[in-house]
């Protein structure tokens, strides 16, 4: 029996490359927010290095696909000290600003860190 | 001639059937295994940013999360420390007392009984420290306050000095000056009344709520699989650095550790959790402490006095009240309750 006739070919390409993309390509990649007070505040590429400011209390550094802070107004800059983050979903939080930084995205290898 | 037509027919039926049964399988198979959607929303309340992460299948999960806020929000302006608080009121009355409603009868209470478990390593009186040592507010510039200043406030000091009436348990006196402050454990509170909030209007629910590292589990994920939650390395060089993995389908965990409010004078890290029989923070040799326990307030608050404990013989009693510790000492040793480690394992 002949499956595979000479059109036929394109049509199982046209039908699995489709498969393909319903299956494996609905995670775009991520976004990082940035949220003050409570509200969003600008959405920003994880996949374009740069510096953004954040009103004049703090700057964050994207590069690489991580991102940290890198200057703050807070008295203890713990939000500085917490790194760079990599991980959909881990917040960089800087209380005294009220303004947390993550990385959009779901299904990670950690959910939720706890400190 | 004409056996060849139909035998070209029926490849064609075939192959049709073929193809029409692979498609069929795999938009089964996609919307199968299509998991439910979790909404995730955040919000800067109780002093951090509370995350509330939810899926249902019944329900809007924007509708879950609302109400959940909601509460959220109503506890923390309940018990912040602004004028005419319920907290500024029983501080106020002192001796003279006052009448609580059942909620804050309910936290105090359980305050009292962590403190009372603990020995005082967990202390909701120990709030005038805090202020002396500029804790209670991440604005301020920190210093290390001279002993005299510790001594005349740590006498004020004991959770002994909380007293409900006899005769009413919603009647609550403070002896000798104390003064409390509800707003770290209303936090781990917070999030219990707000899971129960999201169980009573749909009991399928799943997901987590996150306050600042305090977190309580809605149900497992995708109501088969457990929370993989990250113990924070208290030494590491970022915030993802994840010392241990706990695997939750439900309760809590609590972490406190000496990272998350801290400022270094003379070479000599002085952290928030503060020991309230020195008045100082204390040494006990921890550097972090988790607690896995079925309600986060307990969580929070067996975690904050485990970590003033640290490996003292104190600590083996946290299990018998529910709550399973596991302390990472300073020279990245550590202390696990026995039964912690069935929380490591899927």
């Amino acid at each position: 029996m002949k499956l595979f006739g000479k059109f036929d070919i394109f049509l199982y390409l046209i039908i699995f490359s489709f498969l393909f993309c319903l299956f494996f390509l609905r995670e775009a990649p991520g976004d990082v927010r940035v949220y003050v007070d409570g509200d969003l505040y600008m959405i920003v590429s994880l996949t374009e290095n740069a510096v953004y400011e954040i009103e004049d209390f703090m700057k964050i550094e994207i590069s690489d696909s991580r991102v940290r802070v890198t200057d703050s107004t807070c008295p203890d800059k713990l939000c500085i000290k917490a790194g760079w983050v990599d991980t959909p979903g881990i917040p960089i939080v800087c209380v005294p600003n009220k303004t947390m930084v993550m990385i959009e995205g779901k299904d990670q290898e950690i959910d939720v860190i706890t400190q | 001639m004409r056996k060849t037509n139909r035998k070209n027919v029926r490849q064609v039926i075939i192959f049709a059937v073929f193809l029409f049964a692979a498609i069929a399988i795999f938009v089964f198979l996609y919307f199968k295994n299509k998991p439910v959607e979790y909404y995730s929303r955040t919000e800067y309340l109780l002093g951090t940013y509370v995350t509330i992460r939810v899926a249902s299948k019944d329900n809007s999960p924007t509708y879950l999360a609302d109400a959940a806020f909601r509460d959220i929000k109503r506890i923390d302006e309940k018990y912040s420390h602004a004028e005419g608080s319920i907290v500024n009121l029983i501080n106020e009355a002192g001796e003279e007392g006052v009448e609580i409603d059942e909620e804050t009868a309910f936290i105090l209470s359980k305050a009292k009984e962590v403190a009372r478990i603990t020995d005082g390593a967990f202390d909701p009186t120990i709030y005038p420290v805090t202020v002396l040592w500029g804790f209670d507010d991440m604005n301020s510039e920190k210093s290390v306050p001279q002993d005299s200043e510790i001594e005349e406030v740590l006498s004020t000091v004991g959770y002994e000095n909380i007293v409900f009436d006899e005769d009413d348990q919603n009647f609550v006196r403070l002896l000798n000056g104390a003064e409390i402050d509800l707003a770290g454990i209303a936090k781990g509170y917070a999030v219990d009344s707000a899971l129960k909030i999201i169980k009573s209007l749909d009991e399928n629910a799943t997901g987590y709520i996150d306050a600042g590292g305090d977190i309580g589990i809605i149900g497992p994920k995708y109501g088969k699989s457990p929370w993989i939650i990250g113990i924070r390395n208290p030494r590491g060089s970022s915030e993802q650095d994840v010392i241990e993995y706990i695997y939750l389908y439900d309760g809590s965990v609590a972490t406190s550790g000496d990272y998350e409010n801290y400022f270094v004078e003379n070479g000599i890290r002085y952290h928030h959790l503060l020991d309230s029989e020195t008045g100082y923070p204390s040494r006990s040799g921890a550097m972090s402490s988790t607690v896995i326990s079925s309600s986060t307030m307990l969580a929070d608050a067996f975690a904050t006095a485990a970590f003033v404990l640290g490996k003292k013989p104190g600590i083996t009693f946290l299990p018998r009240n529910g709550a399973l510790a596991f302390l990472i000492l300073e020279d990245f040793s550590s202390y696990k309750s026995p039964g912690f480690e069935a929380y490591q394992s899927r």
